[in-house]
């Protein structure tokens, strides 16, 4: 792990903007800027060191520099200050397939995208097969890859790409397309590729995947590389800065920069089983606001069993989630839920107030009433969101009287180290109970 | 001037013959682009020249009855006219393609790691596969019409050089400037138009007024045409000194190209 990968010294990317292509071709020529040019710097002095078969995280938000990183690693864009320097052969599986023609067959597309990325014409012939046979196209491979479905392009573009044997590999989340079957298979081959000792550049908004797949991370924010370290801590400076309000936004910036932040987070971690806590900060930006007007929900929030308003949740513990509806006219057959939901948008579990065919008979315009749902927190580390609604009938048919998507957002964490055996979403596991081992064959040793 | 591209005098082959296959693959690709699907397919490369060679002809010799340097036969004006038609439409091939080189392989510049110089040896190639196809049936021609096989075109391989160096330097210029200046398109088609006028194609050198022959004898394009005309019409050897000297300016004229395509193509990706 000593030998370096790749090496970034004193990065810097700005992007001119030039109000027309003659004054670009001005600048070239004499190197002199035109009054009306703007700049636009999406890297700051940026420098890490990756070093030979290390898996690295990159996250940030949008805007953050991501994609301009990749870009200069990669060599389709050049820095303006600073050096890259990539030890080995380079393979990008960022934009799949953008050096194929759709006029031409997969297997020219091959030969062509393959001497692209540097293979001869026999290093090819020699790994032909290989790369049909992983893009399971069969036939289709002399058919122009203007006719194929997307999920045939992507795979044809993967298998080249990987093909080609690449020491450092850049990818990103574009990787998410094709079935579910393929997918497993790109992620077989990436991880091969990790066993093999390639070095590997990953660059996502997820946190899982920087956590399960990553031995190091960065975390990049307007430009600047504000924090290096292992993927736990940047994932969790991340987050902190992903939901922060915006006043106090540049204060923990600095603190991430000067590393005292850091502290702050270690500190909360080691606290012994700390109490539910309420985070001002933690509040969704995605709420959708829709309903006949016949009823409103008001102040949906989660309490502790004792009444105090949480929002980061202790994993196994009970909660309540609750909200308050005014009726402003009669509503028929009224019934009340929720919807949990991850950050992404999977549909965990609802509770509702009653079953469907049932309900409250008749709510008289004026009357307040409040939904109060008991709750088991069976989730993961993470933050996920609930929905809050109303329906009622209305010309005989059931509709929402008023629905807020995405009304609460909450944290939940673990506090205990044994519950690090538990990946994913649910939490599957009985309180304490360890998983056991039986020994049916073989010999104890 | 900064640039992070080389300019050297010796890249300028080193990087093509690096790249020799995917160049190969590219003119390929390309030529077989044009005529795939087509019923005839390769056909329209052979039928297109032998259609020119005959409407020329009889447009020429016979309603303007024209004969080269106002003597010989019908035969000796076809092929002494399709002589200079075909190092003529070389480089006019080579300058109507080159405004949309760049800008018609976007992927190539934006997306991935390219060494974008080739895109211009692969158009020389596709417009060398036109010439080849013209210069069968001039050959055919000459064979069939005067029954007299030109061993003088053995030395073709020398009289190639000078017409590949100009033309890669021009596909070069033209083509980074295209980039940067819609209005190149439109330029060159202007220029194809004066250059087929301004070329000893129809007519020949010595017919051209004293007052006017300069502006022919400055064409690069007149000497290389005197040249092919030596071999099928005169069955003369091309002049060795002629050739050399050709090889020289065209070696610096693809340099400059060079030079300047590898200057200005850091802004590609930013104009485009």
């Amino acid at each position: 792990m000593s030998e370096l990968a790749i090496e970034v010294k004193g990065l810097s990317k700005s992007y001119e903007f030039y109000e027309s292509p003659l004054d670009r071709l001005k600048h070239l020529l004499t190197g002199s800027r035109s009054a009306n040019q703007v700049a636009f710097q999406a890297l700051k002095n940026v420098s890490f060191n990756v070093y030979k078969g290390e898996t690295i995280g990159v996250v940030g938000q949008n805007g953050s520099g991501k994609s301009t990183l990749l870009h200069l690693l990669v060599g389709t864009h050049r820095p303006s200050r600073g050096k890259v320097t990539v030890h080995g052969r380079i393979a990008a599986l960022l934009e799949l397939g953008s050096g194929f023609d759709p006029e031409f067959t997969g297997r020219e597309n091959v030969y062509m995208n393959g001497q692209v990325l540097g293979l001869s014409r026999s290093d090819i012939d020699a790994r032909f097969d290989e790369i049909v046979a992983f893009a399971e196209l069969g036939l289709f491979m002399d058919r122009p890859v203007k006719t194929y479905s997307s999920g045939m392009f992507v795979r044809l573009a993967f298998s080249v790409a990987i093909h080609t044997d690449p020491e450092v590999l850049v990818i990103d989340e574009s990787l998410a397309v094709g079935d579910e079957a393929f997918q497993r298979k790109c992620i077989a081959q990436i991880e091969s590729f990790q066993e093999r000792g390639g070095t590997l550049v990953f660059v996502s908004h997820s946190a899982a995947t920087v956590l399960a797949l990553c031995d190091r991370a960065i975390l990049l924010d307007h430009g600047e590389l504000l924090m290096d370290g292992t993927p736990k801590d940047v994932v969790a400076h991340y987050h902190k800065l992903l939901f922060t309000v915006p006043e106090q936004r540049e204060a923990l910036r600095q603190a991430i920069l000067n590393g005292t932040a850091e502290q702050l987070a270690v500190e909360r971690d080691l606290g012994t089983a700390p109490a539910p806590e309420f985070d001002p900060n933690l509040k969704p930006t995605s709420t959708i606001v829709y309903g006949s007007g016949a009823a409103e929900v008001m102040d949906p929030h989660i309490t502790d069993t004792e009444g105090n308003r949480v929002n980061i949740l202790n994993r196994g513990d009970t909660y309540v989630y609750t909200y308050r509806v005014a009726f402003r006219s009669a509503a028929y057959c009224v019934r009340a839920g929720n919807l949990f939901k991850t950050l992404s948008g999977v549909e965990l579990g609802a509770l509702i107030s009653h079953p469907r065919g049932g309900g409250l008979s008749e709510v008289e315009a004026g009357t307040e009433l409040v939904f109060a749902y008991p709750f088991r927190c069976v989730m993961q580390e993470g933050v996920y969101f609930a929905n809050a609604g109303i329906v009622g009938q209305v010309n005989g048919e059931e509709t929402f009287l008023h629905r807020i998507v995405d009304a609460v957002m909450f944290r939940v964490r673990t506090e205990s180290p044994s519950d690090k055996r538990v990946e994913g979403v649910i939490d599957f596991s009985v309180n304490g109970m360890p998983v056991s081992i039986t020994r049916i064959h073989g010999v104890r040793s | 001037m900064k640039s992070h591209h080389r300019r050297s005098f010796a890249l300028m082959f080193s990087s093509a013959w690096t790249h020799r296959q995917l160049i190969l693959l590219m003119t390929k690709r390309s030529v077989q682009a044009q005529y795939r699907g087509s019923i005839f397919g390769l056909v329209w490369a052979v039928f297109h020249p032998l259609l020119l060679l005959g409407v020329y002809t009889v447009v020429f010799t016979e309603v303007f009855s024209a004969r080269w340097a106002g003597e010989g036969g019908v035969v000796d004006y076809a092929i002494a006219l399709f002589s200079g038609l075909i190092v003529f439409n070389f480089f006019a091939d080579c300058l109507a393609n080159a405004p949309h080189l760049i800008s018609s392989h976007l992927n190539y510049v934006k997306k991935v790691v390219f060494p974008l110089e080739i895109l211009a040896w692969s158009a020389i190639g596709k417009s060398l596969f036109h010439f080849f196809a013209s210069l069968a049936v001039l050959l055919a021609a000459v064979v069939f019409m005067t029954h007299r096989i030109p061993i003088q075109l053995t030395m073709l391989p020398l009289m190639l050089v000078p017409l590949v160096l100009m033309g890669i330097g021009v596909v070069w210029l033209v083509s980074s400037l295209g980039v940067y200046l819609k209005d190149v398109g439109q330029f060159v088609q202007i220029v194809i138009l004066l250059l087929m006028f301004l070329s000893p194609i129809f007519y020949s050198l010595e017919q051209v007024p004293m007052r006017l022959a300069f502006i022919l004898e400055l064409n690069p394009l007149t000497p290389m045409m005197a040249q092919f005309r030596d071999v099928f019409l005169f069955g003369h050897w091309p002049s060795l000194s002629s050739v050399l000297r050709l090889t020289g300016m065209g070696a610096l004229w693809a340099w400059a190209g060079f030079a300047w395509f590898q200057t200005t193509r850091d802004g590609f990706a930013d104009v485009l």
